[in-house]
């Protein structure tokens, strides 16, 4: 058992170091470029396969030491919400998420939690998405789907304007970090469903967000309490119509899109792809524009500082 | 003990084997639901074998293999101390007979398609009793003790422990499974296995099958009468001559043999003892109702002992109780008509769904039954309520009902989507059944196995009714069965359910967020329920489009997204066609908006920018609140200002045109062409 884990752990090292070292390469060129202009960045863009295109963008924005300090907790919000394949475009990739938290333990992370709180079957989700399989070889790192009310605890929203509390998943309010690491698909009620409306994964009380207040509001209230540090958007396939179940066009975009702040992440994804074969803008879709008008970030892609990389 | 666990946990082993060795299971649902197939043979092999084994080595099941058996020892023991002085001889004489009623009674009502095998069959009230009523208690203790653990856990870093999940079961009718393992338990007070003595329908069988064993209790010369055996036999089953043995009744527990002061008691073949032992164990209630084995041992008695007429007199002057309960033959016909009048009364009962559905049958509401179930007669008929399915159920959707679906449906199981939905990927519930009443169905046929039909109230749902950014069914369905649409009027899209891809998997109703009923409801209508062949074939012959690998690549064509357009939802051919579906007709999209569901354009003119306001608090005490109708109190009102007159005459006794826009006055029903 302990061997076979070892084992495993030894495969998953050198597949990062292979992914590692296509990254160097491109970055290597633009190593000064990139350090220099990371703080004033807003989003970075990065095309290729998943885990690289993963790592590249987070480079770009200063790598997740600018991010993650050494000792701390971080929680991750991928989307493995679905007992559904990769390919179907309605969780994050494995590798998307993988990479993140080498990138994290790399960065001296002592604890990573990789959490949601799935719609089908937890075991399921975790299962179909491939996502806990990617993770399981790398230590002190935890993927949860919490569905029974004990792990929630009742905090207050402070700059909640219509919900003004939920309960939360502990090691979220424990973490020291929150990384949002959605998959880029459409959501028939919300527009698109991105790193703000994916909060809602880390709730007891969805529902309460559906009946009793404005879903748009609430999602930007939300925001306020769970604000992420880094937002990596999982464009690799995005689910253009029928979001969030599925199934629908899934465009192979091979893009991964991150940036310190979700409002932009999440602006600049809009505006990237076609929806429902069309260009929508940002302020086009209620939360993003809420949250833009509650001051939460930019929305208007065109003034964004944005570097582009294709490894 | 093993055992037990055993038929509570369907996970550790085969946990229908012990339904499939009882013979009241096998009788009645012989009886009930006419079975004749070659399946049902088979899978009732363990029971046929025990009747076999009887013949040869009496009620053997009951004293080693039931484990309601042991149950009943294990609940004696700890009760033994309370229990009343013993039950005189005639109420013990009396008693005995009332197995055989209870089996009559059964057998009765099965004669016409009703299923009571579940009263008092003792495997399917053992598998209830430990599935439904106490592996809920130890999962939920279980749960608690976890829960109260954790912190310690966290404190120690134990993660393992900390983030260990622990589900519990919840099930309805816990009073009634309580009362019913009180009936069993509890009459141990009066006398030890007395449910095995005097109730057990399925120790009746036996007890039929068991009269003549050959390996039987034997007795040597060496018997001193000091009448300990009697005093220490659990069934009652020696008389008051220590030498004689009550076969049907003795279950070779060998508790005799063991405590025999002198070893006069043995349990050898028969025929090997023949010559030492007194020779009496053919009691006048030999009265076979089945036909005896004909040993050479039996047609020895039946010679010397002058027949088997139905009540002979008693073989020995001397002894006054004759060795074997009489089966009372009349009375035992007695009760099954009483048997046969139950089940009638089941016919007549309002709600029952023993008939095919029909004209003046009231709404079948508790019909919802797990997927691969027969069509509801046959599968009530061979439902025998052991519980397995709802044990076994990862989801706790199987629920037990009362007599929501009459009595013959007591204790059915139905599906319970608030609860928990049908998994996609589960298949368990008909592989765990004893009698075949849900098929066995491999995955893929599972999952084309229609259940019912979701239907969305539009009076209670968020988007129809308050126009809220919901649709977490659509979210949720993974069949792809909802579609969004923008009507007019309403800022956001809403759902519409395609009835023909929809499986009633309840995954919607279960996800929700409306209350007191939800705004989408699983209903049993369109549920496929066939007795025989592919439910993937018989889902194409109805045109349903059950899939749940629907390919969702279309690629957009030169002009944009083809399928995207007002009115036509996703884009998805036939959706518009199927029936039930109206959204087309009568919700005519928004001119305004074309964008696809969940988008919406900038400035407050959606209108959706905050949450419709609450109505203000009332001001306490203030009755004589002014309003626009001049402050008249309830149920008055002003003379309207136009003078009557006017109003347009209204036919007497007829209702008013209504309204119409195109000028037709076509009576209701009729259409013009459209042009
Ligand atoms: S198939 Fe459905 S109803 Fe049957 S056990 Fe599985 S989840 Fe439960
Ligand atoms: S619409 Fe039908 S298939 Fe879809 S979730 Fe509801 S019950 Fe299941």
């Amino acid at each position: 058992m302990r061997r076979r884990e070892f084992l495993k752990w030894q495969m998953h090292g050198a597949l990062w170091l292979a992914a590692g070292s296509t990254v160097a390469a491109p970055l290597s060129a633009m190593a000064q470029d990139a350090v220099t202009s990371a703080d004033e960045l807003d989003v970075a863009i990065a095309k290729g396969a998943p885990a690289a295109a993963t790592r590249a963008a987070v480079e770009l924005l200063g790598g997740m030491q600018s991010v993650v300090k050494p000792g701390q907790k971080v929680a991750i919000k991928p989307n493995m919400s679905f007992p559904q394949a990769p390919d179907k475009g309605t969780t994050t990739h494995p590798e998307v998420v993988s990479a993140l938290v080498a990138m994290c333990r790399e960065a001296g992370a002592e604890e990573i939690f990789v959490l949601d709180h799935p719609l089908s079957r937890a075991e399921a989700c975790l299962e179909r998405s491939e996502i806990q399989a990617a993770c399981s070889a790398i230590p002190n790192t935890r993927v949860l789907g919490l569905e029974d009310s004990t792990f929630y605890v009742e905090a207050p929203i402070d700059q909640g304007e219509e919900m003004r509390d939920n309960a939360f998943m502990r090691e979220v309010l424990e973490a020291d970090v929150l990384i949002a690491a959605p998959v880029a698909k459409s959501h028939g009620s919300t527009g698109v469903s991105l790193s703000m409306k994916g909060m809602m994964g880390l709730i007891w009380d969805r529902g309460v967000m559906h009946y009793r207040y404005n879903l748009d509001q609430a999602i930007v209230d939300l925001n306020t309490k769970l604000a992420a540090d880094l937002a990596v958007v999982d464009a690799t396939r995005v689910l253009s119509t029928n979001g969030p179940y599925g199934p629908g066009l899934v465009l192979n975009e091979n893009t991964v899109i991150a940036s310190r702040n979700v409002v932009a992440a999440d602006a600049m994804t809009v505006s990237r792809f076609e929806w429902y074969g069309r260009r929508i803008r940002p302020d086009q879709v209620g939360h993003i524009r809420a949250a833009h008008d509650r001051g939460l970030g930019p929305m208007d892609v065109a003034s964004m500082k944005v570097r582009e990389v294709e490894v | 003990m093993v055992l037990l666990l055993w038929a509570g946990l369907p996970l550790f082993g085969p946990a229908d084997l012990y339904l499939r060795m009882d013979p009241m299971v096998l009788a009645g649902t012989l009886l009930s639901g006419r079975v004749l197939d070659g399946a049902f043979w088979i899978a009732f092999i363990p029971a046929l074998l025990f009747l076999a084994i009887t013949l040869v080595a009496g009620r053997f099941f009951c004293g080693w293999i039931c484990p309601l058996g042991t149950c009943v020892d294990l609940a004696d023991r700890a009760t033994a101390r309370r229990r009343a002085s013993p039950l005189g001889r005639p109420a013990r004489t009396g008693l005995r007979r009332v197995k055989y009623h209870v089996l009559a009674l059964i057998l009765g009502a099965a004669l016409l398609g009703v299923s009571l095998v579940f009263i008092a069959a003792p495997i399917p009230l053992v598998t209830r009793f430990f599935g439904l009523l106490l592996m809920p208690l130890v999962q939920v203790a279980a749960w608690l003790g976890l829960d109260a653990a954790r912190p310690l856990a966290a404190s120690l870093d134990a993660g393992s422990i900390y983030y260990l999940k622990i589900t519990y079961d919840r099930f309805g009718t816990q009073l009634f499974l309580l009362a019913m393992a009180g009936a069993v338990f509890l009459p141990g007070l009066l006398a030890p296995r007395f449910w095995c003595r005097y109730l057990c329908p399925a120790g009746a069988i036996f007890s039929i099958f068991g009269r003549k064993p050959i390996i039987r209790r034997r007795v040597s010369d060496a018997c001193i009468e000091c009448g300990l055996c009697r005093k220490r036999c659990p069934m009652n089953a020696i008389p008051a001559d220590p030498h004689d043995t009550r076969h049907g009744e003795c279950i070779s527990c060998e508790t005799c043999e063991r405590i025999c002061p002198v070893a006069a008691i043995t349990f050898p073949v028969s025929g090997q003892a023949e010559q030492a032992g007194v020779q009496s164990d053919d009691g006048p209630a030999d009265a076979p109702l089945k036909q005896r084995p004909a040993t050479a041992d039996n047609v020895a008695t039946t010679k010397i002992k002058g027949g088997d007429s139905g009540s002979p007199p008693p073989s020995r002057g001397n002894v006054p109780s004759p060795p074997e309960a009489r089966v009372p033959r009349r009375t035992f016909l007695l009760t099954g008509v009483v048997g046969a009048g139950t089940a009638l009364l089941a016919y007549t009962d309002l709600a029952s769904p023993l008939t095919a559905e029909g004209k003046g049958d009231p709404e079948q509401r508790y019909t919802l039954r797990p997927p691969g179930a027969l069509p509801e007669p046959d599968f009530l008929a061979r439902c025998v309520r052991c519980g397995e399915c709802m044990i076994g159920c990862p989801t706790n959707t199987i629920q037990p009902i009362w007599f929501a679906a009459g009595l013959a449906g007591v204790f059915s199981p139905v599906l319970e989507p608030t609860r928990g939905p049908c998994e996609t990927t589960c298949n368990a519930c008909g592989h765990l059944c004893p009698t075949g009443a849900l098929r066995p169905l491999p995955l893929a046929e599972k999952q084309h196995a229609k259940l019912g039909t979701a239907r969305i109230l539009r009076h209670k749902c968020l988007a129809w009714e308050e126009q809220r950014q919901c649709v977490v069914c659509d979210e949720v369905c993974p069949y792809d069965a909802i579609h969004l649409e923008r009507v007019e009027g309403n800022p956001v899209a809403v759902p519409f359910v395609d009835e023909r891809r929809c499986a009633g998997c309840g995954f919607c109703e279960h996800n929700c967020p409306v209350r007191a009923q939800r705004a989408i409801i699983v209903q049993p209508a369109g549920a496929v329920r066939i007795a025989s062949g592919s439910y993937i074939d018989e889902a194409a012959a109805r045109g349903l489009d059950i899939d749940l690998n629907r390919p969702g690549s279309r690629h957009p064509g030169p002009g944009g997204y083809e399928g995207y357009g007002p009115a036509q939802g996703h884009g998805y051919e036939g959706s518009a066609s199927s029936p039930g579906y109206q959204g087309g007709q009568e919700y005519p999209t928004q001119p305004g908006s074309d964008l696809p569901p969940g988008f919406s354009e900038s400035p407050g003119a959606q209108g959706s920018q905050t949450s419709p306001p609450y109505p203000a608090a009332e001001p306490a005490g203030n009755f004589s609140r002014s309003t626009s109708d001049g402050g008249l109190p309830p149920g008055f009102s002003e003379p309207p200002t136009t003078p009557r007159s006017s109003a347009p005459p209204q036919p007497r006794g007829g209702r008013a045109p209504a309204p119409s826009g195109s000028g037709s006055n076509l009576p209701p029903g009729f259409s013009e062409p459209s042009s």
